[in-house]
């Protein structure tokens, strides 16, 4: 299953990047990338326990750094909000496939993965819910006030860090109210 | 509490988030969001657990190298990991001691697994550590249920079929029990037929001339009345590895003794000597045993007790002239040679099972063949046991000794 999520991975990234104005060594070097990802993505999914968890290192760290490096070039490049929360529930839904699958081959009961398999669905449109409620805050703000919504700051990503300051926090205090 | 997962997704988001804002990308603050998104719903799946434990052992008391299943039942809520702690010297046979599992409301989990223990001693199994984790293993509470259980692991009784030990001075009424059983002895018991390896003397020819076949006469076993077993567990005894050590070797061998000894219905003292004299009172049977059997699996090598303060004090509550097995590596002790020889003077029948201690130096294993050969000189019979060969072969020597 994490294999799927390979090609949609790398395709997602190169979709949100390819509009970056880059160097020519830049855009080799860019391939190579992808291509090296798509390799460490395989090794990932079939490789042994430890090999399993380096090359997953390798392959996230690949497709995190082609968004940092373009940046570099481009800071305000060409925003696709969809490609990008598409990107993201994909590439952590990979990494938690991936540490799921070494966590239940020690384990060896089936009734634990089968309940796994049940809950994660749910849980991850929880996990969908909370982010679109991150990145749609300033708009939901905007409503209130139509300057909010002019504001530069706000619909860039210190926008995106201020309302995840504000609704993490609120999560966090109903968190450790629930606790007491 | 936090898990290792949890830990790292947390610094890399916040990483992610931090470097997004420096290079002001769009991607990498929406993946750092669902990140922490992923953290937020992975506290909020998990719950407060109501954990229910308790642990059943087939065995609680057992010998060397047995086997006992424990069984755990836990009842609970939600994905569960159970860790059952063992002893150190306990060892997982079948099955495992750590589980995790999905557990559904007012079901009951079932944990068996089979340990094995090689050395004796008095374990306790537990408590059980129980966490409750959510379904993406990022949070955890962790419980511990404090179910104790004492595994009992007595020393191996190796069986033993004849130890040439005898009173000189028989009492009236050997034992607590009169012996009618078959053994070494002068009145006659009875008449069976001749199995091959019994012994020509034994073969009664008037019957065999009138019946044309071969019968043994059989005799009634001699009992030596009371017998002392003393145990050497000072310090010196126990070194060596945890397995393999003289202390090791001399409470099986005391455990043998013992229970062959009381299968002839003797009765039979443990002394056992180290930080200071434990002294059991003489018994008989299978209840002497028991006892004697719980004292070995819980003695240590502790202390520097020398065997003439043990002489000093043990031997006017002896029956006198009966019979001393001393089970003692017969190392570090000045007071050897002065305390053996105040046992043989005063007519006690000495017998010393010396296990000798494993990889000695060769000066080391001269100086013990020196003391053993003095000691011999004073008329007790010392019997140096490789724990390699087997004891009973070595209880043999006696009568050669003698």
């Amino acid at each position: 299953m994490e294999l799927l999520l390979i090609p949609a991975i790398v395709y997602l990234d190169y979709s949100i990047n390819m509009y970056a104005h880059l160097p020519s060594f830049m855009q080799s070097l860019q391939i190579f990338i992808f291509c090296f990802m798509i390799l460490s993505g395989a090794v990932a999914v079939f490789g042994k326990k430890k090999v399993s968890f380096m090359f997953l290192t390798i392959f996230s760290s690949l497709v995190i750094f082609i968004p940092i490096a373009t940046s570099f070039y481009n800071p305000m490049m060409h925003i696709k909000p969809f490609e990008a929360i598409l990107f993201s529930i994909t590439l952590l839904w990979f990494i938690e496939l991936n540490a799921a699958s070494t966590r239940f081959s020690e384990i060896k009961e089936t009734h634990v993965v089968k309940s796994y398999l049940i809950l994660s669905p749910f849980l991850l449109l929880g996990i969908c819910l909370i982010s679109f409620l991150v990145l749609g805050f300033n708009s939901i703000t905007a409503l209130l006030s139509p300057k909010l919504c002019e504001s530069i700051e706000l619909n860039s990503v210190y926008g995106i860090a201020l309302s995840m300051i504000i609704v993490f926090g609120v999560c966090a205090v109903i968190r450790l109210g629930a606790k007491r | 509490m936090w898990t290792k997962k949890g830990i790292i997704l947390f610094c890399i988001g916040f990483s992610l988030l931090f470097s997004g804002l420096v290079v002001k990308s769009y991607q990498v603050v929406v993946f750092s969001v669902f990140i922490f998104s992923f953290l937020t719903v992975g506290s909020f799946s998990l719950r407060k657990p109501e954990i229910n434990a308790n642990r059943v052992l087939t065995n609680e008391k057992l010998f060397e190298d047995g086997e006992t299943e424990i069984k755990l039942r836990i009842s609970g809520k939600g994905f569960l990991e159970v860790r059952d702690v063992l002893p150190k010297f306990v060892k997982v046979k079948h099955g495992t001691n750590r589980v995790e599992f999905f557990l559904e409301k007012d079901k009951t989990y079932v944990l068996s697994y089979t340990v094995e223990c090689p050395l004796r001693g008095v374990y306790s199994a537990g408590p059980i550590t129980v966490r409750n984790i959510d379904p993406f293993s990022l949070f955890y509470y962790e419980k511990n249920i404090d179910t104790i259980s004492e595994i009992v692991v007595f020393p191996k009784i190796e069986n033993i079929k004849e130890v040439a030990v005898r009173s000189r001075t028989p009492r009236v009424t050997p034992g607590v029990i009169p012996v009618h059983s078959p053994g070494m002895g002068l009145e006659f018991y009875s008449m069976r037929d001749y199995v091959s390896g019994d012994p020509f003397k034994d073969i009664n020819w008037k019957v065999y001339s009138r019946m044309r076949k071969l019968m043994v006469i059989q005799r009634i076993m001699e009992t030596s009345s009371d017998i002392t077993l003393i145990l050497d567990t000072r310090e010196v005894s126990g070194v060596g590895s945890v397995l393999s050590n003289p202390l090791v070797y001399s409470a099986r061998a005391v455990a043998s003794l013992s229970s062959f000894f009381l299968r002839g219905r003797n009765n039979v003292r443990l002394v056992i000597y180290g930080d200071d004299i434990k002294m059991l009172a003489p018994g008989y049977g299978e209840r002497q045993l028991y006892k004697i059997l719980n004292i070995l699996a819980g003695t240590a090598g502790s202390g520097d007790m020398p065997l003439q303060g043990v002489v000093n004090t043990v031997l006017r509550h002896l029956t006198p002239k009966s019979p001393i097995i001393l089970v003692s590596s017969l190392e570090n002790d000045d007071s050897i040679k002065d305390a053996v020889k105040e046992i043989t003077s005063r007519g006690f029948s000495l017998i010393i099972l010396s296990p000798s201690t494993p990889e000695l130096s060769t000066l080391l294993k001269l100086e013990r063949e020196n003391l053993i050969s003095i000691l011999r000189g004073y008329n007790a019979c010392v019997l140096d046991w490789e724990p390699d060969v087997p004891l009973s072969q070595t209880l043999e020597m006696i009568s050669l000794r003698r």
